[in-house]
Formats: structure tokens, C-alpha cells, sequence
């Protein structure tokens, strides 16, 4: 059956029931879990109006920082779940292309 | 975890892997199982030109016994795999209405379910009965593909 579960979390109170569920069933079939959560490339989060490297830089700062504190929080969970987990940041990021376009 | 999970199947292939993978997750679980089908009313089923040829208690003999096959054809598995399992026939109803209802009165907790039915074609990344599903059932939903 299934032996690696994939459970994606944003931070959302929605996010925390999926990981409840999917803690739930990887606990129930022994299964591995692997968390991840994903931020957005900066293009999409930004206008293209503020795009100075320094406020590239300041997104992604704040998103690495948002991510951690989302990851953070699932694992105290995990470990009071007793789970192994894998985590797994998912940044989907160009951040080379994007300076050298806006430099 | 789940205890009660309602599987559904309108008999074909794809069908069959949501139908094995509810029974798998079952028998780890430790859940019983309900099986549905689901069959369309009538007035969906034809069209004004077969209307005539088709009158609908033919239909409606022809829809039961399709069901009772499925059905049939399930339990067989499930005794198979030692898990205890229910079936249901859903009559006269589209399949999102007539599975979401079934888990609702079953008190289902996980629904399984393939990502397309029998006319689903794969043209779409997800079947038009699977999205309505996802879109208003209250408990976890697992896609089979």
C-alpha cells in the first residue's frame, strides 16, 4: 500500500488538518511522511513596478523565514506524533534569472 | 485512523484500482468498507430519439442488474480479503450526489474513488463527477489513478 506519504502544508489552518490526516495515516500504516511547503517565485508575488533586487532579496528573506516557521511548527508535531519525516523545503525560486533581469 | 470507508465504483477498469486500494487501506486500517454504484435517472440516460425504443422499466432492469454485477463482483473481493463490507445501489441520482450521499448517511469518514468514470475519457486532469465530489464532501476524499 502506500510507504511515502507527501503532505503539503502553507501555515493555513486548512494546512494543519492535512497534517493531522496525514500523520494519522502514515502513523496507521507505517508509512514514511515527507513534509513540504512551497513559495511562490517572486515574479508572481510582486509587481513588476517594485522589481529592485534589494526588494527581491527582502521576499526572499521573509519567504525562507515563513517557511521555516510553517516547517518548525509541523515538526514539533511530528515529533510529539512520533513520526520519521523527511522535510523538505520546496522553493521554486530563480533567483538568479530574476536579478539579472531587474539589475 | 478511518473507520468506515465508502469506496466507489461504476465497474470499470479504472474503477477497479480505487476499488483494490479502499480494500488495501481497509484491511491495514482495520475499517469496514462500503461499496457503492451508482446509477443515472433515466432522463439523463437517453436522448428524445432513443426515448421510444427504450421505455423505463427496460432501463431501470438494465441499471440493476449492472449494479448488482458491480456489486457483486466487489463483495467478492472483499470476502476474499476477509474485510466486512456493505454495498449500496444509488438509484436515480448523478454519481457525485449519489456517492456524497451515501457517505453522509453511512457516516463514512474517507471516500475512495477513481479520478474518472467510465465516460471520462482522460481528456481531463480530473473527471467532472471526481471534482464535484472533492468540492463538497466534508471528509477526506482519495483519487485513485
Amino acid at each position: 500500500m502506500f510507504q511515502h506519504l507527501l503532505i503539503a502544508i502553507d501555515g493555513s489552518p486548512d494546512g494543519e488538518t492535512a497534517l493531522r490526516q496525514g500523520f494519522g495515516l502514515a502513523k496507521a500504516l507505517s508509512a514514511k511522511v515527507t513534509v513540504a511547503t512551497v513559495t511562490e517565485p517572486w515574479t508572481e508575488a510582486a509587481y513588476a513596478t517594485l522589481s529592485t533586487p534589494s526588494l527581491v532579496e527582502i521576499y526572499e528573506t521573509s519567504a525562507a523565514g515563513n517557511a521555516a516557521v510553517v516547517l518548525d511548527r509541523a515538526k514539533e508535531a511530528t515529533e510529539q506524533a512520533g513520526i520519521e519525516c523527511v522535510w523538505h523545503i520546496k522553493d521554486q525560486h530563480a533567483p538568479q534569472r530574476h536579478q539579472g533581469s531587474t539589475g | 485512523m478511518y473507520k468506515h470507508i465508502l469506496i466507489a465504483t461504476d465497474g470499470s477498469e479504472l474503477a477497479g484500482k480505487a476499488v483494490a486500494a479502499g480494500f488495501d487501506l481497509a484491511r491495514q486500517l482495520g475499517a469496514q468498507v462500503t461499496v457503492v454504484t451508482v446509477t443515472e435517472p433515466w432522463t439523463a440516460f437517453v436522448t428524445s430519439e432513443t426515448t421510444f425504443g427504450f421505455p423505463v422499466d427496460e432501463y431501470e432492469k438494465t441499471a440493476n442488474e449492472s449494479a448488482s454485477r458491480i456489486l457483486s463482483g466487489a463483495s467478492k473481493l472483499a470476502r476474499k480479503a476477509d474485510i466486512q463490507c456493505a454495498t449500496v445501489h444509488a438509484k436515480d441520482q448523478f454519481p457525485a450526489e449519489g456517492i456524497l450521499e451515501t457517505a453522509n448517511k453511512n457516516h463514512c469518514d474517507l471516500i475512495v474513488m477513481a479520478s474518472h468514470g467510465r465516460r471520462g475519457l482522460g481528456r481531463l486532469l480530473l473527471g467532472s463527477q471526481a471534482v464535484r465530489v472533492l468540492t463538497h464532501s466534508t471528509v477526506p476524499v482519495l483519487i485513485c489513478r
